[in-house]
């Protein structure tokens, strides 16, 4: 089996965390995560910070934030109605 | 507050009956999203709020056409970016983004042998702990704007907004490879950015 490098497993680090690697692709980093705690470490952080960004993502707004919103999408939706 | 959060299609079909607070409630939770996507569209701040408007309102006056083959988060983006390049052409303000990405700079984190030459340390904090810190949140912003724009686009799409790599092609007009590189560049220099502050 072609062994791949570090190097090759960090370049392949976000394909590996979206699936996005061919089956063979994919046997072949997790075969060398097994063997190379460096690696599985990077992936491992690579994976914490996609999260993290996921979870900026989903956390609400500050109340500094968006109340003109409010006021502007209820005018919006009211110019839009049948008279 | 119910702890519960209601689903898209609830409030589409809310606005669709003609409630204002569903309205309301899609716009809280898209407006930020939609500013930053403009953003990479237009640069001139006050137009990108004016293409969110615009964006609100094809949403109002096409919600009957939303059809559910896709999800509606995707389909209100995809609205957005239409939006933005017509306004923009428009008011010649359109600066294309630069999806392109140049070649990858030298890595020297791996020797001649492709293995580690400066080994990634174990970050210092736990994961749980990461949100609640408001410097590793200034340290995620601050990296966030320094990355070339097509990386950035990219990382808030997938990774912030949860849209998956088709809807992102789409949005974004770009290839996959294009999308997987850009993704890739990103994430490595957030990651990187968290382990300077975590390592």
């Amino acid at each position: 089996m072609f062994m791949l490098s570090c190097r090759d497993v960090a370049a392949s680090a976000s394909d590996y965390i979206n699936r996005d690697l061919t089956w063979r692709q994919r046997l072949g980093v997790r075969f060398h995560l097994l063997m190379c705690r460096f690696c599985h470490r990077y992936v491992h952080q690579m994976r914490q910070t996609v999260s993290l960004l996921g979870r900026i993502g989903r956390t609400p707004p500050s109340s500094t934030l968006d109340d003109p919103g409010g006021d502007t999408a209820r005018d919006l939706f009211r110019s839009t109605r049948p008279r | 507050m119910s702890g519960q959060t209601v689903s898209d299609d609830v409030l589409v079909a809310g606005v669709l009956a003609g409630d204002e607070q569903s309205f309301v409630a899609l716009v809280e939770r898209y407006q930020r999203s939609l500013l930053r996507l403009a953003r990479h569209f237009v640069r001139d701040e006050a137009l990108a709020e004016d293409v969110v408007q615009d964006t609100w309102i094809g949403l109002l006056r096409g919600v009957e056409k939303f059809e559910g083959r896709s999800a509606f988060r995707t389909w209100l983006f995809r609205i957005l970016s239409n939006r933005a390049k017509t306004r923009a052409v428009r008011e010649a303000r359109y600066v294309p983004m630069d999806l392109q990405d140049g070649p990858a700079g030298a890595d020297d984190s791996f020797d001649h042998t492709g293995t580690w030459r400066v080994p990634p340390e174990e970050w210092k904090i736990s994961p749980e702990r990461l949100l609640l810190s408001a410097e590793i949140r200034s340290v995620v912003d601050k990296t966030l704007a320094a990355l070339p724009p097509g990386q950035r686009a990219v990382v808030e799409l997938r990774d912030i907004d949860g849209l998956d790599a088709a809807d992102v092609r789409n949005v974004l007009g770009i290839t996959e490879t294009n999308q997987r590189v850009l993704l890739h560049r990103g994430r490595t220099r957030l990651r990187a950015a968290l382990a300077s502050q975590l390592g």
